[in-house]
C-alpha cells in the first residue's frame, strides 16, 4: 500500500512537472534519441557538428546565427567562413566552449562529445533522421530551437511541393516503367544503401527502384548479387575515377545493362548523402537522369 | 613401415580429393542461386562443344548455350577465381605458419608473428593514401605495395637481429618491435587518411570480394617458389626443431637452411596479404590441427597443413559469403569463430586420448 501511494506520488509530481515545463517560457525538444533538452529562449549561437544541419539553418534563414560548424560543413558557400570546431578527428571541445554556444547540433556519431557537452552544461541537440519525414521533423525540430516555427513549416511545405511536382512530371508509374538504380557508395567491397534508408526512398520518389532490396542500413552487397539483380541504371559519387576501378572495366560487369547502355551517373555524393533540405536536390537531379523523357 | 606409407598417401590422396569437391561446392553455392546443371552446363560446355564441332553433333554443339550470360559470368569471372584465390591463399597461410611454429620453435608463431602483416598493411595504406589505388598501375598498385611493405618489413627484423647472432629469441625480439612500430605508423596513416579511411579499414578487415584470375596468377609463383623451397628443406626442418647444435651435428647448414625457410614463409604471407588483406587464425589453428591428427613429423605436416588451409579458407569464404546473403560477413570473423572452438575441441580430445 506505502508503495503505490509512493508510485502515485512520483506520478502525480512528474505530471505536473512536465505541464509546467510545458505551458511557462522555455522551448522544450525532445531529440532523436528521445533526450529532452530545454532552451531558456530561442537559440542565438548555435555550432553545428553536422553538414546537414548547417544546411538545415540556412535554409531556415538562421546562417548567421551559426558561430561554429564541422570540418565538412561547406555548403551554403557562406558556412565556409564559419569557424571550425572539429574535422575526422571528432569535435574540439574546447573550441566549441570558448564560442560560448548557447545550442549545439551534433549526430549519433559524437555520441562522447554530446556527454562532454553535457557535463558542461551546454544543451546539445542530436539528430539521426532515416528518412525523409524524419529530415522534415528535424527540420521542425530545428526551426523551434531557434524560434522560427513558421519558417520551418515553410521549408517543409516547400520541399514537399517540389517533390509533388517531381511526381506529376513523372505521373502514374508502372512497376516495369521504374529502371533498376543501384548506388553505389563505395568500392572495392561493394558498399550500398538499403531498403531501409533515405537513398532508397529518394530513388523511390525519383521513379527508379533501390536494387538492394533484401539489404539494411548503408551496408556492403555482394559483387554477384548486383550482376545478377542487372541494374538499368547506376548512380555514384565519385567525380574521378582515379581511386576506384570504373565500372566498365570490372570484372564482369560488361553483362550489367547499366554498363552496357552507358547509364551510369554522377550525383554529387554531399547532395545524396546528407539528410538535409537537398535531399529534394537530389530526387530532381536523379529523376531527371533516369526519366530524361518526362522533363522535356 | 610399408602401412604407414600406405595410410599416409590415402590421407593426402582424401585430402586432395576434399579440396576439389570444397571447390566445386563454393562455386555452385552463392548469394545468387544458380542451378546445378547451369554450372555443370558451364563447366563441360568448352569441351561438349568442341567434340561436337569434331564431330559434327549439332546437339553437342548447342550443349550449355542456354545458360544465361549473367550466371556463366558469376560462374566462371567472380565465383570460380574468387575461390581458387582463397585457397591458395589459405596454402599460403597454414604453410607459412607451419614453417614459423617449426622455424622458431613457438607454438604461438603465426605468419605474422615477424611483422610481415604490418608492414603489408603500411604498405597498403600508404599507396592508398597516396591515391595510387586506381590510376597508376591499375589494380596491380595495393597489392604490389602490401607485397613490398611485407617483405621491407622482414628485412628489418632480420637486420636487427643481426646484433645478436640471430638467435631465435632476437628475432622474436626484434618482430615485436618492428610490429609495434609499423603499427604506430599505420595508426598516423589512418588518422591522416580523411576519405579514404573507409578503403584502409576495409583492407584491413581482410577478405575475398573483388578477387578474380589477375590476384590468382600474380600470387601463383611466389606461392610455388615459396612452397616448393619449404618442402625441399622439410627434413631440415625437423632436425632444426631439436635445436641449433643438434642439427648442427646431423649435418644442417643451420644459419643458411633458417634464412631461405624464413624468406620462403615471408614470400607466401606476404603474396597471401597483398590480395586479401589480414586474415587471422588461418596460419595458427590449421597446422596445429594437422600436427594433433598427423604428428609433428614436417614431411607429413607440411603437406598436410597446405591442403587443410586451402580447404579452410574456401569454407570460411563459403560462409561469409552464405549467411548474411546479399550481405557479406568479414571473413576473419568466421575464420576465427569456427576455428576456436574447433581447436580447443582437438585438443581436448587429444588430452583424453
Amino acid at each position: 500500500m506505502k508503495k503505490i501511494l509512493c508510485l502515485l506520488v512520483v506520478f502525480t509530481l512528474s505530471l505536473t512537472g512536465c505541464s509546467l515545463l510545458r505551458t511557462s517560457g522555455p522551448i522544450v525538444l525532445v531529440d532523436d534519441f528521445d533526450r529532452e533538452i530545454s532552451l531558456e529562449e530561442p537559440a542565438q549561437r548555435v555550432i553545428s557538428l553536422v553538414p546537414a544541419a548547417t544546411e538545415m539553418l540556412f535554409a531556415l534563414g538562421a546562417g548567421d546565427r551559426v558561430v561554429g560548424a564541422s570540418e565538412y560543413c561547406n555548403y551554403p558557400e557562406a558556412a565556409l567562413e564559419i569557424p571550425r570546431v572539429g574535422g575526422f578527428d571528432g569535435p574540439n571541445l574546447e573550441a566549441i566552449v570558448a564560442l560560448e554556444p548557447d545550442l549545439v547540433l551534433a549526430a549519433s556519431l559524437h555520441k562522447d562529445a554530446v556527454e562532454g557537452l553535457e557535463g558542461l552544461g551546454i544543451p546539445v541537440l542530436a539528430l539521426d533522421p532515416m528518412t525523409l519525414e524524419e529530415i522534415y521533423a528535424n527540420i521542425e525540430l530545428l526551426a523551434r530551437a531557434i524560434g522560427e516555427d513558421k519558417a520551418g513549416k515553410d521549408l517543409v511545405a516547400d520541399m514537399k511541393g517540389r517533390l509533388e511536382a517531381v511526381g506529376q512530371a513523372l505521373g502514374q508509374l508502372q512497376e516495369d516503367e521504374r529502371p533498376l538504380v543501384f548506388y553505389e557508395s563505395w568500392y572495392p567491397g561493394i558498399w550500398t544503401a538499403g531498403e531501409d534508408t533515405f537513398i532508397s526512398e529518394i530513388i523511390t520518389l525519383a521513379g527508379g527502384k533501390n536494387i538492394a532490396w533484401g539489404v539494411s542500413r548503408w551496408t556492403e552487397m555482394q559483387e554477384e548479387d548486383v550482376l545478377a539483380r542487372n541494374p538499368d541504371v547506376i548512380i555514384h559519387g565519385y567525380l574521378d575515377f582515379s581511386l576506384v576501378e570504373p565500372f566498365d572495366q570490372r570484372t564482369g560487369w560488361d553483362v550489367v545493362t547499366a554498363v552496357k547502355e552507358d547509364r551510369i551517373f554522377f550525383v554529387d555524393p554531399d547532395i545524396l548523402n546528407r539528410t538535409g533540405p537537398r535531399v529534394v536536390d537530389a530526387v530532381e537531379e536523379i529523376a531527371r537522369l533516369i526519366h530524361p523523357d518526362k522533363f522535356e | 613401415m610399408q602401412r604407414k606409407v600406405k595410410s599416409r598417401a590415402w590421407a593426402y590422396l582424401g585430402l586432395a580429393l576434399l579440396l576439389v569437391l570444397v571447390l566445386f561446392v563454393c562455386v555452385a553455392i552463392g548469394s545468387v542461386r544458380i542451378p546445378l546443371s547451369a554450372l555443370v552446363k558451364t563447366v563441360f560446355s568448352p569441351l561438349v562443344n568442341a567434340l561436337g564441332e569434331l564431330f559434327s553433333l549439332p546437339a553437342w554443339q548447342d550443349f550449355g548455350q542456354d545458360v544465361p550470360d549473367t550466371w556463366r559470368t558469376i560462374l566462371l569471372r567472380l565465383r570460380l577465381p574468387r575461390v581458387a584465390v582463397a585457397m591458395l591463399a589459405g596454402v599460403a597461410l597454414s604453410l607459412a605458419g607451419a614453417t614459423m611454429q617449426g622455424l622458431l620453435k613457438n607454438p604461438l608463431a603465426d605468419p605474422y608473428i615477424l611483422g610481415v602483416s604490418s608492414g603489408a598493411a603500411v604498405g597498403a595504406a600508404a599507396a592508398m593514401l597516396m591515391g595510387l589505388s586506381w590510376n597508376l598501375l591499375g589494380a596491380f598498385a595495393i597489392p604490389a605495395a602490401a607485397f613490398a611493405g611485407g617483405i621491407g618489413s622482414l628485412v628489418m627484423v632480420y637486420s636487427l637481429s643481426r646484433g645478436g647472432g640471430r638467435s631465435v629469441l632476437n628475432m622474436l625480439l626484434a618482430g615485436v618491435a618492428v610490429s609495434t612500430f609499423l603499427g604506430a605508423v599505420l595508426s598516423l596513416l589512418i588518422f591522416f587518411s580523411g576519405q579514404q579511411l573507409q578503403q584502409v579499414v576495409f583492407w584491413m578487415m581482410g577478405g575475398f570480394s573483388g578477387c578474380n584470375w589477375f590476384h590468382f596468377l600474380s600470387i601463383l609463383p611466389f606461392l610455388a617458389g615459396g612452397s616448393l623451397v619449404i618442402f625441399w628443406h622439410s627434413r631440415e626442418l625437423d632436425a632444426l626443431a631439436l635445436g641449433d647444435e643438434q642439427a648442427y651435428y646431423m649435418g644442417v647448414d643451420v644459419e643458411r637452411v633458417r634464412h631461405r625457410l624464413l624468406w620462403a614463409s615471408a614470400l607466401l604471407t606476404a603474396s597471401a596479404v597483398s590480395v586479401c588483406g589480414l586474415i587471422g587464425f588461418v596460419g595458427l589453428v590449421v597446422p596445429h590441427a594437422m600436427r594433433l591428427i598427423g604428428g609433428p613429423v614436417h614431411r607429413n605436416l607440411l603437406p598436410a597443413a597446405a591442403l587443410a588451409g586451402g580447404i579452410f579458407m574456401a569454407v570460411a569464404d563459403l560462409l561469409s559469403r552464405v549467411v548474411l546473403a546479399p550481405t557479406e560477413l568479414p571473413v576473419g570473423v568466421i575464420t576465427a569463430l569456427v576455428g576456436g572452438p574447433f581447436f580447443l575441441y582437438l585438443l581436448k580430445k587429444r588430452r583424453v586420448s
